[in-house]
């Protein structure tokens, strides 16, 4: 997944100054640029697709009526930090009720690079993201959001620096116990041991 | 260098330290010392340098993951909400107009002498004169009234008040008596007001003062309501 680092700055900001007028126009329009990325967040997070439904449209809730408060840096990092905090909440409705169903991921699907032709290995792929995902989940949140942020939303470890409050050796260490933790789960998945299997003719990226 | 520093200078780092920096090197995060400590190691250890392949497998994986698109019932929900305007400017402004006018309320009925021990020095003047003055005794509830009613409402201070109300007994007197040829010619005239005023009366008496502290008042109540309501309903929204 490319980096969603690089939005024209420029024109973002001229929309978050007219939102912060309360124009509603611009307002639709950050939300139309930052609802994937805030979306995937709290998918990642929260392993549900409904539970991430709701936690994102109170995450761009919240950013709305936040706006008056958002005094200038990198607005995804502001944006997603509110995000964060709404799957956070979520987490905590949960845990004073039963779990529903974390075993459906209906969301596993094949990103466009990675299709094949062959439909067994569609399936294959379908069914290693959902593990990876579930081993996700198994993640301490703090762990997992940092990982979340760091390798699925691409973001630097300054930008996690800001959406989670914490400075960057925070970052540095809490990234390190999640990535190891997830990679000890991963491994024990019989099923994702291609993952770890050295390919000799492809190099793997630095 | 200091003597420990020199016996431990040429220890090679354990694979206990160099571990927790693999994932920061992955990622190029680490200080030039610690980067040539990890080379280093890393040259020379087969199960470090499985540990960073193992790392970097994984985050491999995490970029695969496919980006999942918003689901179109929830892009709907996104656009079609509009979320209540931020009532951050005006709920503030309420709260502090419903404060303002509070407080100035407060103090119009300071002013006022609403405050003051005005009703206990009247009420001695009542009991102290009637005794005192026996012969026309309907009239004689009545005098104190007028009389020390407008002059107590003339002064601002409370304190000269109990001067003329409390020592009513001898001074009461004294003030009254030459009052009292009077009486009969002034008691048909201010018959109507009641022997003494209690408290919630005087506040039923017109007065400019009175009035706007009673505007004050419900300003301050109003817009404390309205600043309740609206903020109330932003969160609900």
């Amino acid at each position: 997944m490319e980096s969603q680092g690089d939005p024209v700055e420029a024109p973002e900001s001229a929309l978050v100054a007219a939102a912060r007028q309360g124009e509603a126009a611009a307002f639709s329009a950050l939300v139309a640029r930052y609802q994937t990325p805030v979306y995937n967040l709290a998918y990642r997070m929260l392993g549900d697709p409904d539970e991430a439904a709701d936690a994102t449209q109170e995450a761009f809730l919240r950013a709305y009526q936040a706006l008056g408060q958002y005094r200038g840096g990198p607005f995804r990092a502001w944006l997603l930090r509110i995000a964060a905090n709404a799957c956070y909440d979520s987490l905590r409705r949960r845990q004073r009720r039963p779990t529903a169903s974390l075993d459906r991921l209906p969301h596993e699907q094949v990103a466009g690079a990675q299709v094949s032709p062959d439909p067994e290995e569609v399936v294959l792929q379908r069914e290693h993201q959902a593990l990876i995902q579930r081993c996700l989940l198994a993640l301490p949140p703090d762990q997992r959001l940092v990982v979340v942020l760091a390798d699925i939303q691409g973001l630097s470890y300054e930008e996690i620096a800001v959406v989670t409050r914490s400075p960057l050796g925070t970052v540095r260490s809490r990234l390190s116990r999640g990535r190891a933790r997830l990679r000890d789960l991963l491994r024990a998945q019989p099923e994702l041991s291609p993952l770890f299997q050295r390919p000799k003719d492809r190099s793997l990226p630095p | 260098m200091t003597w420990w520093r020199r016996l431990f200078r040429d220890r090679s780092p354990t694979c206990a330290e160099i571990r927790p920096l693999l994932s920061a090197f992955l990622d190029d995060q680490v200080t030039p010392a610690e980067r040539a400590r990890v080379t280093a190691h890393l040259t020379g250890c087969p199960r470090c340098q499985e540990d960073l392949a193992t790392l970097r497998a994984t985050v491999t994986a995490l970029r695969a993951l496919p980006t999942i698109p918003v689901p179109p019932a929830l892009a709907r929900r996104l656009a079609q909400t509009r979320p209540a305007p931020p009532a951050r400017p005006l709920v503030p402004a309420l709260q502090r107009a419903s404060l303002a006018t509070a407080a100035l309320t407060v103090l119009l009925l300071l002013a006022n002498g609403l405050l003051s021990p005005g009703p206990a020095a009247t009420d001695l003047a009542r009991p102290a004169a009637a005794p005192a003055l026996p012969a026309p005794a309907p009239a004689r509830p009545v005098e104190p009234g007028p009389e020390v009613a407008p002059a107590a409402r003339a002064l601002t201070a409370p304190t000269p008040r109990p001067a003329v109300g409390a020592p009513a007994a001898p001074a009461g007197e004294q003030s009254l008596s030459p009052a009292r040829p009077a009486d009969t010619q002034t008691v048909p005239a201010p018959a109507p007001p009641p022997a003494e005023p209690a408290w919630p009366e005087r506040l039923l008496r017109p007065s400019p003062l009175r009035t706007l502290a009673l505007v004050a008042l419900l300003t301050s109540l109003l817009s404390g309501a309205a600043g309740l309501l609206l903020g109330r309903r932003r969160s609900a929204g």
